[in-house]
């Protein structure tokens, strides 16, 4: 396996546990976790660690803007599971590490969103395709979700099912009738109270 | 009532129209934001504009500016019979958002994401240059084009539409 960046980890009871605790050498970096997901920052993960505990394949992917530091999630298919992506501090490393869980010899041309600057973004359909998810999920070192990507027909419908609920954005149709209904009766009010002006 | 005053009435009323469906906007994406306050702040970080920490108190902002606004200018219309304060309310807060989308367009999102214009979520690619045109001409139709309207019809149709120094010099 090609050099990445492994941190100093200590793993506690990860795997089949869902409430299992990421620990650092100096300490705990996060506590009990619901299923899925690891209170993890996005650079403390090894990958090693990662696919022992889902048994799936882990890809170390460089995804770096602006020297903010991402993290990315993997959302599977009828599963609570979240993969985390960790980062690579060499690109080559990573595509070493991905070709050998890939089906074929990956370039960098064939997966990099951009080749025009000093880092690599991995594009997020081949990055799903890959872990077998059926979309992933981006988010910030908060856990902010910053984009979502389907990798499969099931994963479009996924998101759009699941994106109200799980991921706390959009509107669902009932919230846009309610918003309607709600403006119809703001204007019902104030078009009531002008009429009541008028005719006093 | 002469043809022409009955027309100028007719123009009144419907520029009226014009600024209560402007009204009727403001207020169904105020509403619908206020169902989903969270939803909304969630895409404003996606903006990367704004400071994370600020993002909760710009949301709730916002909301209540476009229902301040949204519900003012419809009371203007109706009740009061002010059409010129009424679009230049309204008015302002689309130049406002025409300004956002324009800052969007020249510091893009780190990833596509929705405007979370009336509550649409970040997987609802917005087109910034779109949002920006479309709120920019509905400002500039309120702003400029009903004020110096509404002033002249106003005078032609009687109604306590007070007159600008412009309407004035028309006359």
């Amino acid at each position: 396996m090609a050099s990445v960046v492994m941190p100093q980890l200590i793993v506690k009871g990860i795997e089949n546990d869902p409430n299992a605790s990421l620990v650092t050498e100096s300490g705990e970096l996060g506590g009990p976790t619901y299923v899925g997901e690891y209170p993890t920052g996005s650079r403390l993960v090894s990958s090693e660690i990662l696919k022992s505990a889902f048994n799936v394949p882990v890809v170390r992917v460089y995804y770096d803007l602006d020297d903010q530091q991402r993290l990315a999630r993997i959302r599977y298919e009828n599963s609570d599971r979240v993969q985390n992506f960790d980062l690579a501090e060499d690109s080559t490393a990573a595509i070493s590490y991905v070709n050998s869980f890939g089906d074929g010899a990956w370039t960098l041309s064939d997966i990099r969103m951009n080749d025009s600057t000093d880092f690599d973004i991995f594009k997020p359909d081949y990055v799903a395709k890959l872990a077998q998810a059926d979309a992933i999920e981006f988010a910030d070192s908060k856990r902010t979700t910053q984009s979502i990507t389907a990798a499969t027909p099931e994963g479009a419908n996924r998101i759009e099912q699941a994106r109200d609920e799980t991921l706390g954005t959009g509107l669902p149709q009932s919230t846009k009738r309610f918003a309607l209904i709600l403006t119809g009766l703001i204007v019902i009010a104030v078009g009531s109270l002008a009429w009541w002006k008028n005719r006093s | 009532m002469t043809r022409g005053r009955l027309i100028s009435l007719i123009l009144y009323e419907g520029l009226g129209l014009l600024v209560a469906a402007a009204a009727l906007v403001l207020l169904y994406t105020g509403s619908a934001k206020l169902l989903a306050p969270s939803a909304f702040a969630e895409t404003i970080n996606t903006h990367g504009l704004i400071p994370r920490d600020l993002t909760p108190h710009v949301a709730w902002g916002v909301i209540a500016m476009e229902l301040a606004v949204g519900i003012s200018t419809l009371w203007l219309v109706l009740a009061e019979r002010r059409i010129k304060p009424a679009a230049i309310g309204a008015g302002l807060v689309f130049t406002a958002f025409a300004w956002y989308a324009g800052a969007m367009i020249l510091f893009p999102p780190p990833a596509p994401t929705g405007c979370g214009c009336a509550g649409s979520g970040v997987t609802d690619i917005a087109d910034w240059g779109a949002i920006t045109w479309r709120n920019a001409a509905t400002a500039a139709l309120l702003l400029v084009a009903l004020p110096l309207t509404t002033n002249r019809l106003a005078a032609q149709v009687g109604t306590s539409e007070p007159p600008t120094p412009c309407a004035q010099t028309r006359h």
